[in-house]
């Protein structure tokens, strides 16, 4: 309601909502996650998030700390998936969602935020470089699954 | 008390005396092994003292309850060795009240009374008593005795007063309140609640005694020194009316109407007090007023769409819902829903005007909510209107819209739950289910759909997820302990439905006890209560306790367990009637019965089966764990008729407690008696009920097969049917049936199936065929899923198998979803 309180929230993800994040990921993702995926999503903390627009569940996102194998510290946080329902967006809730990223990788003095882009999905690539990242190296064969194998940009938010 | 004149059989030795008083000491402190111990050591040197071997019977009842009955048994052994001793009587009616057994605890009380008149715990104890058996005469008197002899206690002033105005006696009651603050030297202050309470209380008797006059000025009076507001303008507003101060009311209820502009009561009542109850345009024009006053409330525009029509409605229907699909609100259809039933062309105005906002969404809008709750609006429109292809097709585009909203799933599931594919229904409840754990409403409502669709399995294990559970993780028995109806009542229809009468009845058996739970629970209240001064919540709980059994919770299970009792006593009876084969009445061939014989055979032995796997791997505690001593009940009949007598005489209203005559009869026409069934078809015959003729033919063909009816009983039936019906002895009674039943009967689900009934009970060649018949209608009726299987396992019990292809193939027509119905 666009009463006093605003109208998106972020919830965590647990045991009894994880059934959301399966369903909006089945819902945008051109690709399944495994279940074994889902369960370490309750793991990760404040890094898998859910996004409710007036009270209704519709965006979700889940990411993981790159530590490289010289370093003891995470020096990036890898967006996985990042997805708001179709009829939501513009509404600035992908954004949101961004922003608590950000916010996240400022508390643990990471700098550097990733993700790998399909690069069929144009939509997707122009709002990652409307929100500050950087179009970087065209991965081949990233989809192994997808048919046909999919390729994927890599993409850099730098701070 | 010590008597002077002890009789010698009660008289102790000092040291045995000494440790009598230790017995009770150790009784009173729950201290039981203590006391058995010297209870023990008294009856040694003295082993036929009565009061000894009656407080060593109460020690030992309360101890453990497998002992009950040996303690009773020394309880009788001490009355007999001393008959006068009010001690024996005193721990009798313990006992009694121990084991929530009032009316024999009220009997032994009055009994210790008579032996020692001046004890007053036990006048107090036996005034309990007569209040929990609403015994109004006694309990003025025990009330009165407390009273003289401690008037100090302004609980013993209210008690009396309570005593009297429910025995009926208002100016005693008031009197007595009167009296109480005459004693009192100067007022109490405003703070006192109790105080408050206590002249509203007065106010409230004066009000049942009919002088509404003198209430009011009563309450205008003590308006100023009591501290329930609400209450006061409530009952001022409610008395101006009354009195016909129309203006005075009118303005009392604007008050209330600004303190809750929620509240659709004083909306009705300020519509009486301007006198435009029947006004549709003045109260079009009061209700849009108040809409406008009270913009962000709900009654002045919800109460409006009742009385509106056509254009009118139409405007204001299409505000009203606008206003809900813009904020998201998901009621929206409950809330209109209502208007349906009383009028098809509301419903009609309905559907126009959401299709008309779809398509403007459609075209363009900025919100995806909005658009959301509209699609789910009109997919419940379709299912309530039953048409369930495009209830789906709204839904899933809902789901595919937003495919994480839990209520789209709910929705979806309860379209298949009204079309008939309960498996599908409670395969998608679990899908809502799995959106949100932790909401136990939708687990309660999977669990529900799951024994809707027969699987009990899987329904306990999820109920179980949010139960107290037992050693094998299932939550049953605590569904028991927190007296959960809701699951008792769907458990017992899921194993009826399953053939499984004995778990069906233990479970409506289970609601039953629930009730005479929740009646011995005022108990109490009835002392705690009149210390604590609350009163008019107290008698508000007390009136509701006096119609308990006639709620529908207990109305529905009454009549689950009676129906099955109805059926085995048939059963019985034709089972004797044809030398103890089964029913011959069944239309079915020989080599039929016996494929269903053999069936029943195998699946009795599978449910065998079952049953002692799961005795070995369990300590039994329950005695009758799968309900088989109750299906074995000597006298199913009187069983059913204690079940039900309480859902007519505590029935709501009285239109209830004449309905509930249908089933009441059904009981009496059976038992022979045949006087008392006709009373209650009388009084159905005047209140117009539809059952009446399908009850007359049943006690004409009772009465008719009964060799042992009186002959003077025979003359008055006749006479009365009669009387009721002239032309009830016109032909045999299938004539008599099938004439009153025509084909214009059945436009609805209840004669039909009135009808089936009746017929199956009257006999005669035709019988199947006319059943068959009749059944038939429901596959084109307007009705419930529910009612088009029940009628096709009528026209399979009946009918040959060209008979249930035919049933099917015309009502898979309309019910297409129907898993049962599908060919």
């Amino acid at each position: 309601m666009s009463g006093k309180r605003a109208r998106i929230q972020l919830d965590n993800v647990n045991a009894n909502n994880l059934g959301v994040l399966r369903t909006i990921n089945n819902a945008v993702l051109p690709l399944p996650y495994a279940e074994s995926w889902y369960e370490e999503s309750l793991t990760i903390g404040e890094l898998a998030k859910l996004a409710y627009f007036d009270e209704i569940p519709v965006g979700a996102a889940r990411c993981a700390l790159k530590t490289p194998t010289s370093r003891t510290m995470p020096t990036s946080i890898y967006i996985m998936t990042l997805a708001v329902l179709d009829p939501y967006r513009g509404f600035g809730i992908g954004k949101r969602l961004l922003k608590h990223i950000i916010e996240q990788a400022q508390g643990m003095y990471v700098h550097e935020i990733s993700v790998h882009v399909w690069d069929k999905n144009e939509t997707a690539i122009q709002w990652y470089e409307a929100q500050g990242f950087e179009k970087l190296n065209l991965v081949n064969g990233y989809y192994q699954r997808m048919v046909p194998v999919g390729n994927a940009f890599f993409m850099k938010l730098s701070m | 008390m010590f008597n002077t004149s002890i009789p010698k059989n009660r008289h102790l030795s000092s040291k045995d005396a000494e440790n009598f008083r230790e017995l009770l000491k150790f009784y009173e402190n729950k201290e039981y092994k203590k006391a058995l111990k010297i209870a023990n050591v008294i009856l040694k040197s003295r082993p036929t003292h009565g009061e000894t071997l009656a407080l060593k019977g109460l020690v030992i009842s309360s101890m453990d309850k497998k002992q009950v009955d040996e303690g009773y048994a020394l309880i009788k052994q001490g009355m007999v060795n001393d008959e006068f001793s009010y001690v024996i009587w005193h721990v009798c009616s313990i006992f009694h009240r121990n084991a929530k057994n009032y009316e024999e605890a009220e009997k032994s009380y009055a009994k210790a009374l008579q032996l020692d008149p001046e004890n007053m715990n036990v006048v107090r104890d036996l005034s309990l008593m007569q209040m929990q058996n609403r015994r109004f005469d006694g309990l003025v008197a025990s009330r009165s005795k407390l009273l003289t002899k401690q008037p100090g206690f302004r609980q013993n002033w209210t008690a009396l007063a309570i005593a009297q105005h429910l025995r009926g006696d208002f100016a005693a009651a008031e009197n007595t309140l009167n009296m109480f603050e005459e004693a009192l030297k100067e007022p109490l202050p405003k703070e006192d609640n109790e105080n408050s309470e206590l002249m509203l209380y007065k106010n409230q008797i004066i009000y049942d005694s009919g002088d509404v006059q003198r209430a009011l000025e009563h309450l205008d009076f003590i308006a100023d020194k009591v501290l329930d507001t609400l209450w006061v303008y409530e009952a001022r507003a409610k008395y101006l009316l009354e009195l016909g101060k129309l203006k005075d009311a009118e303005k009392v209820y604007r008050i209330l109407i600004k303190r809750n502009p929620e509240f659709c009561d004083y909306y009705y009542q300020l519509e009486r007090a301007l006198q435009i109850e029947d006004n549709n345009n003045l109260k079009a024009i009061m209700y849009r007023r108040l809409s406008k006053m009270y913009p962000k409330s709900d009654a002045p525009r919800s109460i409006a769409l009742k009385f509106l029509t056509g254009d009118a409605f139409a405007k204001v229907v299409s505000e009203y819902l606008k206003s809900f699909f813009v904020r998201g609100v998901p009621s929206a259809f409950v809330n209109v829903k209502g208007l349906f039933k009383a009028d098809s062309e509301k419903a009609a105005i309905i559907e126009r005007v959401v299709l008309e906002y779809y398509a403007e969404l459609k075209k363009e809008s900025d919100s995806p909510i909005t658009l959301l709750w509209v699609i789910y609006f009109l997919a419940q429109f379709n299912s309530h209107v039953q048409k369930f292809d495009a209830a789906l097709e709204y839904i899933n585009k809902a789901i595919e819209h937003t495919p994480t909203l839990v209520e789209l799933y709910m929705t979806k599931a309860r379209i298949y739950k009204r079309a008939g594919d309960y498996a599908q229904a409670a395969a998608v409840m679990q899908e809502a289910r799995a959106l949100d754990l932790q909401d136990r409403f939708v687990n309660t409502k999977a669990v529900k759909y799951l024994l809707r669709a027969g699987d009990i399995d899987t329904a306990v294990e999820v109920v179980s997820l949010f139960t107290k559970n037992d050693n094998e993780g299932k939550g049953v028995a605590d569904l028991h302990d927190m007296q959960g109806l809701w699951f008792l009542k769907e458990q017992a229809d899921a194993y009826n439905n399953a053939g499984n009468k004995g778990m069906a009845l233990k479970r409506f058996h289970a609601i039953e006890e629930v009730f005479k739970e929740f009646h011995d629970d005022q108990f109490d209240f009835h002392f705690y209560c009149t210390r604590k001064g609350t009163i008019r919540a107290y008698l508000d709980m007390v009136h509701w306790e006096d119609k308990l059994h006639g709620l529908k919770h207990y109305k529905r299970a009454a009549r689950g367990a009676v129906e099955i009792y109805l059926s085995l006593y048939d059963q019985e009876k034709n089972g004797q009637a044809n030398g103890g084969v089964s029913s011959v009445d069944d239309g079915l061939t020989p080599e039929e019965r016996k494929k269903l014989v053999r069936k029943a055979k195998k699946e009795k032995s599978k449910e065998l089966k079952k049953e002692m796997e799961q005795l070995e791997s369990k300590e039994i505690v329950d005695e009758d764990p799968f309900g088989h001593k109750l299906l074995a009940a000597k006298d199913p009949l009187e069983q059913a008729l204690k079940l039900w007598k309480p859902v007519q005489t505590e029935a709501l209203s009285a239109a209830d407690a004449v309905d509930a005559g249908k089933l009441a009869c059904e009981i009496f026409a059976r038992q022979g008696k045949y006087l008392l069934a006709m009373q209650a078809i009388n009084k159905a015959s005047a209140a117009g009920l539809d059952w009446v003729y399908e009850e007359v033919a049943k006690v004409r063909a009772f009465s008719e097969a009964d060799e042992a009816i009186a002959p003077t009983i025979k003359i008055v039936l006749t006479r009365s049917l009669t009387n009721l019906i002239a032309d009830a002895f016109e032909g045999t009674v299938v004539e008599w049936l099938n004439r009153h039943f025509g084909d214009d009967t059945f436009d609805t689900a209840e004669p039909v199936f009135n009808y089936v009934s009746a017929r199956q009970v009257c006999g005669g060649e035709e019988k199947a065929r006319d059943i068959v018949k009749v059944s038939f209608k429901l596959a084109r009726l307007n009705c419930t899923a529910n009612e088009v299987i029940r009628g096709l396992r009528i026209v399979e019990q009946w009918g040959c198998a060209e008979d249930v292809a035919e049933y099917k193939k015309l009502a898979s027509e309309k019910w297409s979803l129907a898993t049962a119905l599908q060919v």
